[in-house]
């Protein structure tokens, strides 16, 4: 559980992130944009091996409470 | 297993009858020999400053069994050298001078529900003025850590930082928030949540630059990406004795019945546990694993193409009491988040 996986990534693979962040940034404002540029930010932290979304934060130990936002 | 935090749910019984409370209520207690024998079990995987949980319905129904439980910790605490710590969660209706001395003895952390200037509308008639004086007592107990949370519903959230300025005037060391999704929140109220964010903002402000202090925990780290721990270093035993990842989720899963998914996140009870749990526990954790933010996702797109999903943080159990499945988050609850996301990182600009 939360074992960190570093993905090594190609140059090339690099430089194909950074060709579709160009190409994205061409698109209209929207839903198609917004989830292109999400996707890009996702592999972007992956290929920098940034913490993946089961590390970081979880609620506090001895704090159980009603949950909410 | 390496356990953080051992919940025992001593009762779903509770003299309170809070409107947005989700737990069926019934006069179920944990008994004697299947906490004792959850704690003998258990012991060996709890991590040297675990904690040991005491929740309910309202636990200090139960006050006995906490007593022999805490008693028998003590004991095993000196024979194993570890720091085992205690922890409460209650709507403290039932703490007296006696209950007090006996969280200072023990140095509880004691996790006290109380909704402010809601609290009358909210939880019982009268218990505001009942409290007032036991947050007091608390607060000025050295040896006991106080933690007040407070809830607020689309009902109450303009009581919310009038609320929050009550609590910090009586100087409690800690407060947290949250809101309940039992009932959706339409446009009307988020804005409400919204505006009252920016107030408390306004009161917090200068009381870090003051004092440097935060008593806020909502407030006082910038927001993260999260997980959900329940399996993974936490555990809990319900009233009828079975293993769950956390107390919510035997709540979760008495209140919708349903069968199918409630097998996939209970341990099953401790007997069966026992017997066979290097297997058991790790495929049951499997399904807890995958309670992760980037495998949530809204009506309008998958969770982790979100640009703020680096700071956002839903308890699953929260967000499907609302009636939505699990690791599905309603559109109301992502515009909550995307608010308090908003304001809590424009505070740490401020305040830097």
């Amino acid at each position: 559980m939360n074992e960190k996986i570093k993905i090594e990534v190609t140059p090339n693979l690099e430089k194909c992130l950074e060709a579709l962040k160009d190409a994205v940034q061409e698109l209209p404002p929207g839903e198609l944009k917004d989830n292109a540029e999400g996707a890009l930010e996702y592999m972007s932290r992956t290929f920098k091996g940034e913490s993946q979304p089961n590390e970081g934060r979880s609620c506090f130990p001895g704090m159980i409470f009603i949950p909410g936002g | 297993m390496n356990i953080s935090e051992l919940t025992f749910i001593l009762t779903d019984d509770c003299n309170f009858n809070c409107k947005y409370c989700y737990k069926i209520k019934s006069k179920n207690f944990l008994d004697y020999s299947t906490a004792f024998d959850a704690l003998n079990f258990f012991w060996p995987y709890l991590k040297d400053n675990a904690f040991i949980s005491f929740y309910g319905g309202e636990p200090l129904r139960s006050f006995s069994l906490i007593k022999k439980i805490v008693h028998k910790v003590e004991n095993k605490k000196r024979e194993f050298h570890k720091e085992i710590k205690f922890s409460i969660s209650t709507n403290g209706s039932l703490i007296n001078e006696h209950v007090i001395n006996f969280f200072s003895d023990h140095k509880f952390r004691v996790g006290l529900s109380f909704d402010g200037i809601a609290q009358d509308q909210q939880r019982k008639k009268g218990s505001f003025r009942q409290l007032i004086p036991v947050i007091k007592k608390l607060s000025d107990t050295p040896k006991i850590e106080l933690l007040i949370n407070s809830v607020f519903t689309p009902s109450t959230i303009q009581y919310f930082s009038k609320s929050i300025e009550l609590l910090l005037n009586l100087k409690v060391p800690s407060i947290r928030y949250s809101l309940s999704f039992l009932e959706p929140w339409d446009e009307k109220s988020i804005s409400r949540y919204k505006d009252e964010l920016i107030k408390t903002r306004g009161v917090l402000l200068p009381l870090y630059r003051r004092t440097r202090t935060l008593p806020i925990l909502n407030f006082s780290q910038k927001p993260q990406i999260s997980f959900c721990p329940a399996g993974s270093d936490r555990l809990s035993i319900s009233t009828n004795g079975e293993i769950w990842g956390c107390p919510l989720f035997s709540d979760y899963f008495e209140r919708t019945g349903e069968s199918s998914e409630r097998k996939k996140y209970c341990f099953g009870t401790l007997e069966e546990f026992s017997k066979d749990y290097d297997q058991k526990y790790s495929q049951i954790l499997q399904n807890y694993s995958e309670l992760r933010m980037d495998h949530y996702s809204t009506p309008d797109r998958d969770c982790f193409l979100c640009p703020d999903i680096e700071y956002c943080s839903v308890c699953p159990i929260s967000s499907s009491l609302s009636g939505s499945p699990l690791k599905k988050i309603p559109s109301f609850i992502c515009k909550i988040q995307k608010i308090k996301i908003n304001e809590i990182l424009r505070f740490f600009e401020k305040h830097q």
